[in-house]
């Protein structure tokens, strides 16, 4: 393997090299090890101390982020009604908690950005100078993902066109637009565009390389591997995955993300066993990071999994725990399909009283959800015939018309 | 928490300043007042920055690249400056050129941002030198090199 010179090196950092270069450097660690001890005698051992202004500045900065931290709450509390003063540090927060707010309530994280964006409007942008322009930028990234989330395609990739209006004066302002890359790729992959989704990434990636950005280099891998899923090409799908997990910096959302994903794959390919072992893993990690609905998720896949072995026993706990979970926590739509298949295991154990009772409370959520006409029907008719020999056969086929096997998810945005 | 930050960032600031302000003058050869603006800039923009930052060095060095090809792309719009740039011009005399505020804003549209800003606030908002340091975050040795540029540039405009 031919190393490159310090002078190549120093183009590569400059992130004016060949691609040939920057694809070999970024998977190179002898050329990793350059660059460092290369950037170690550009610092020539000596350290500088920053001059008054800046320290009292990045001291301004700290003193609004600690600040913030309780004006936040209040914020919070009516955000409609807020009428405390803006500041940058304010509004550092604010983005942090929409963040957070994405995965749980996307609508809620899609109203909090025209909070941010009024917060915005009232600070001073000679004092602030070029941070305003990235902090709007951040808001339409923010904005965009939540109307992903909430399956508005279109607006999420006009929000991120507007998103990247707003970069070009930050110093980052090259990582900024590949996280930008990033997220169109993913809604891409979302709309089935999938070689505009490749350009999108091939454009990101090797930014996040020259920052350092290992985590987002393996949301790239991931998200590769969920388009390979989707075009049905399992073996390129499995390589991404598995690629993930032998990789080092990986966070743990981030690998048990992967194992769920992976195990999907598994499931495809008919290798079971190999698939459950993964989302055990996936949900232990999920509880570890205090995500209980990830975790119960991941269970819910087990029990189909074992679904699919015939494995009933094993199963059926797995299958009535999620259905009551989802139910606990008003999520219909899961609670109803955990049903179906809980009574799948029922019926397979000849336990009709059990079936039958999970059903009639599935029909009611259905009802509730004022789901298709025929589906309902068809579940009517399942719990009066719930007896009868071609049950299990008609409950497999509602199951199947209700939601096929569910594709894997991808990263919604590369994360911090 | 504050001075854990601050002491943090300022650890920060003294291993990684020499290396920036290396590679922004070895490798893009910005003039020496404006790199220090530059590596300035983007340890600001470190200290603001929402996101974990997993590889500190390689993240301010990609930044600092990144900024000062920014610095290229835009200096290419402007002119270079004579040497005679650097002589301080009288306000008072500046102002006779233009016809009235109106015309001032004008001028002003027609420079750089960081120029336009240091003489907004020197002679539109009246700030001391000191103070426009402040307000910009850099050094009065800085702050006084952008009102002197700026004017000038305000100056070759009025002439036109």
């Amino acid at each position: 393997v031919r190393h490159h010179d310090e002078s190549t090196l120093m183009d590569y950092v400059a992130g004016s090299a060949p691609a040939a270069v920057a694809d070999h450097v970024a998977k190179c660690d002898v050329c990793e090890h350059n660059i460092e001890e290369l950037l170690d005698r550009l610092s020539n051992g000596t350290e500088s101390p920053p001059p008054a202004a800046i320290l009292e500045r990045a001291q301004r900065i700290l003193r609004e982020d600690a600040e913030a931290t309780a004006e936040l709450s209040t914020l919070l509390r009516d955000p409609a009604g807020y009428t405390g003063q803006s500041t940058t540090g304010l509004l550092r927060a604010l983005l942090r908690h929409i963040e957070t707010e994405l995965d749980r309530d996307p609508a809620s994280a899609l109203r909090l950005t025209a909070k941010a964006e009024t917060l915005l409007g009232q600070i001073d942008a000679v004092q602030e100078r070029g941070s305003t322009a990235s902090l709007t930028g951040e808001i339409w990234k923010l904005r965009s993902h939540a109307q992903r989330m909430l399956s508005l395609y279109d607006r999420a990739l006009a929000s991120l066109d507007i998103a990247e209006t707003y970069y070009p004066g930050s110093p980052v302002s090259d990582l900024d637009l590949a996280s930008v890359a990033f997220s169109r790729a993913a809604i891409f992959a979302d709309l089935h565009r999938y070689a505009d989704a490749e350009r999108q990434l091939v454009s990101a990636e090797p930014v996040f390389a020259r920052y350092g950005e290992r985590r987002r280099l393996l949301h790239v891998l991931l998200l590769r591997g969920a388009i390979a899923f989707r075009q049905g090409e399992m073996r390129s799908a499995r390589s991404a995955w598995e690629a993930v997990l032998a990789a080092h910096g990986a966070d743990e959302e981030t690998l048990a993300r992967t194992r769920h994903n992976l195990a999907q794959a598994l499931m495809a390919t008919g290798e079971m066993s190999a698939a459950a072992d993964h989302l055990y893993a996936a949900a232990r990690l999920y509880e570890e990071l205090g995500k209980p609905t990830e975790a119960e998720r991941a269970r819910w896949v087990i029990g189909r999994v074992y679904l699919q072995m015939k494995d009933w026993s094993r199963a059926l706990p797995l299958l009535v725990g999620a259905h009551q979970f989802f139910h606990g926590r008003d999520m219909l739509e899961e609670a109803g399909l955990a049903g179906l298949d809980a009574a799948s295991a029922h019926l397979a154990l000849r336990d009709f009283p059990s079936a039958r009772s999970i059903l009639r409370g599935v029909l009611d959520l259905f009802l509730a959800r004022k789901l298709e006409h025929r589906a309902v029907e068809a579940l009517q008719h399942l719990v009066e015939t719930i007896e009868s020999p071609h049950a299990s056969e008609a409950l497999q086929q509602l199951r199947a018309s209700l939601d096929p096997e569910p594709l894997p998810p991808s990263p919604t945005r590369p994360r911090a | 928490m504050i001075d854990d930050a601050l002491a943090a960032w300022e650890a920060a600031y003294r291993s990684h300043y020499r290396v920036l302000f290396a590679v922004a003058v070895q490798r893009f050869h910005i003039p020496l007042a404006d790199a220090e603006w530059l590596v300035h800039d983007v340890l600001v923009a470190y200290v603001q920055s929402t996101r974990t930052i997993e590889d500190l060095r390689r993240w301010l060095v990609g930044a600092i690249c990144n900024a000062s090809k920014n610095y290229w792309r835009s200096h290419k719009r402007e002119e270079s400056l004579s040497p005679s740039a650097l002589s301080i011009p009288d306000p008072r005399a500046t102002v006779d050129v233009f016809d009235s505020a109106i015309a001032a804003h004008e001028a002003l549209d027609d420079i750089h941002g960081k120029y336009r800003t240091a003489v907004q606030l020197r002679y539109i908002e009246g700030c001391t030198i000191p103070e426009i340091a402040a307000k910009l975050g850099t050094t009065s040795r800085y702050a006084e090199k952008l009102v002197h540029i700026g004017m000038q540039r305000l100056k070759k405009r009025g002439e036109k």
